[in-house]
């Protein structure tokens, strides 16, 4: 088989070609939203998680030097009041009941151990020094790195990238569109030397070559108005359930709780600008009012 | 996957490229074991190399005296290494004392290594080298103090 025969069975089989085409780009456009769902309602627990934490009296950060060893307090806290987010790997591994055994069944992997909840609370945590910073830092940034490195957040089933999907799905309806146009040149390009060989002369032998053109012209406008649904199936579905949307709110969730952290640890800490300004304000002051006395004083 | 923090800071890893503890790494099982779960026994032979990833462990010998326990070993922590040495023996026992994640890579897993990257397997010895030379010292200043405590003529 050549090329061109491959070229004529695809031509011919087009509009199947891009049914399954869109089936295939509807089945995987429904798992990347139902990840997404799944994903906005684990990072809403974990900001929630985080921010009921920060909020305990007891919680409080110190001294920026403790800082280290209170995050990671926190997080070992909240970690246990996340759900697990894949419902293939859990993180099940619960003691049982009774006496210590002399060994522990139930091992995994170390990809398994660490596509649970631990992933995403490990980026968040190797994130502290960026919060340590006495100058604010870009929260929307610093959320973006720490997802970017889990990846239950940047693949599909762990295997296809959600970016790339997403530009997929992006140019999908455009292409299908093309597809259309295409298999209506092929269909006219494919009926119209059939015309040529009709003999005017003999017009019951031309009524079966008029016959298989306009099947051809049929087929052909056939495949335009198919690109033209499922462009259009595609496309309303990519305008009111955007995946994109849900994945920035995910985004920007995490950076208000990321701010809220930071707003925490650096509550009542001045930045050493801020420590000299107060000092040469302060200093300033009792020089006025000492003056002031002298003032008083002679007069 | 990310790598956990405590596998880059494992003696073990020391100068490897995160690519390259991945593929070692991910060779491993991870193991959860309870307080009072012990990891290794004293006497037993073993194949096995552990890294801590979660929680403390403790190093436990039995002796004439009773139950003495040597040194604590938390995350990142490294031990079974001499099994890369053929030791298969182990020397004590290590026993959980809070809830741990332990990785374990069998003598096999990392042998495999040598065969398709030398590189690494190298690497990987000369931090194990460079281990047992630090725990010697260690040991050889533990004595030293030791000596000093005792009488002549215990010495």
């Amino acid at each position: 088989m050549n090329v061109l025969d491959l070229f004529s069975i695809m031509s011919t089989h087009l509009i199947e070609l891009m049914g399954i085409g869109l089936c295939l780009a509807l089945i995987l456009r429904f798992i990347a939203f139902r990840s997404g769902k799944k994903n906005l309602v684990y990072f809403r627990t974990l900001s929630r998680s985080m921010e009921k934490n920060l909020d305990k009296p007891e919680n409080q950060p110190g001294d920026l030097k403790e800082i280290d060893g209170w995050f990671e307090r926190m997080m070992d806290t909240v970690k246990t009041e996340l759900p697990s987010r894949n419902l293939r790997i859990s993180d099940d591994f619960k003691p049982e009941n009774g006496k210590a055994g002399f060994r522990s069944q139930g091992k995994k992997t170390l990809s398994e151990f660490m596509t649970t909840k631990r992933d995403i609370l490990y980026n968040i945590n190797n994130q502290i020094n960026a919060l340590r910073s006495p100058f604010p830092p870009n929260f929307m940034e610093l959320s973006r790195r720490v997802l970017r490195q889990d990846p239950l957040w940047t693949t599909i089933v762990m295997i296809i990238p959600v970016d790339t999907l997403q530009r997929i799905l992006g140019i999908l309806p455009g292409l299908f569109i093309i597809g259309g146009i295409f298999g209506t040149f092929i269909g006219i390009t494919a009926a119209l030397p059939m015309i040529a060989t009709i003999d005017l002369s003999d017009l019951d032998g031309a009524a079966p070559i008029l016959n298989s053109f306009v099947a051809n012209i049929a087929y052909s406008m056939k495949t335009s108005i198919a690109g033209i649904i499922y462009s259009v199936i595609l496309t309303l579905l990519n305008t009111i359930f955007p995946i994109t949307s849900v994945r920035t709110e995910i985004t920007e969730g995490l950076a208000r709780t990321f701010e809220h952290i930071w707003t925490r640890i650096h509550k009542d800490k001045m930045t050493p600008g801020e420590r000299e300004i107060v000092a040469s304000v302060t200093k300033l002051c009792t020089l006025i009012e000492n003056n002031m006395h002298e003032k008083k004083s002679k007069s | 996957m990310s790598i956990p923090s405590e596998l880059r800071s494992c003696p073990l890893f020391y100068e490897m490229y995160e690519k390259e503890i991945k593929k070692i790494a991910s060779r491993g099982l991870v193991g959860f074991y309870k307080p009072g779960d012990f990891v290794v026994r004293d006497g037993e032979t073993g194949e096995e190399i552990y890294v801590v990833l979660e929680g403390q462990l403790m190093v436990r010998k039995n002796t004439s005296e009773g139950l003495l326990d040597i040194a604590p070993l938390s995350k990142g922590d490294v031990f079974g290494e001499m099994v890369l040495l053929d030791e298969k023996i182990r020397s004590a026992d290590i026993v959980s004392i809070e809830p741990s994640w332990v990785l374990e890579l069998s003598y096999r897993q990392i042998f495999d290594v040598y065969e398709k990257e030398p590189r690494i397997f190298g690497v990987m010895l000369l931090n194990l080298a460079r281990l047992l030379a630090k725990r010697l010292r260690s040991t050889n200043k533990i004595i030293v103090d030791l000596k000093k405590h005792l009488t002549p003529e215990q010495k």
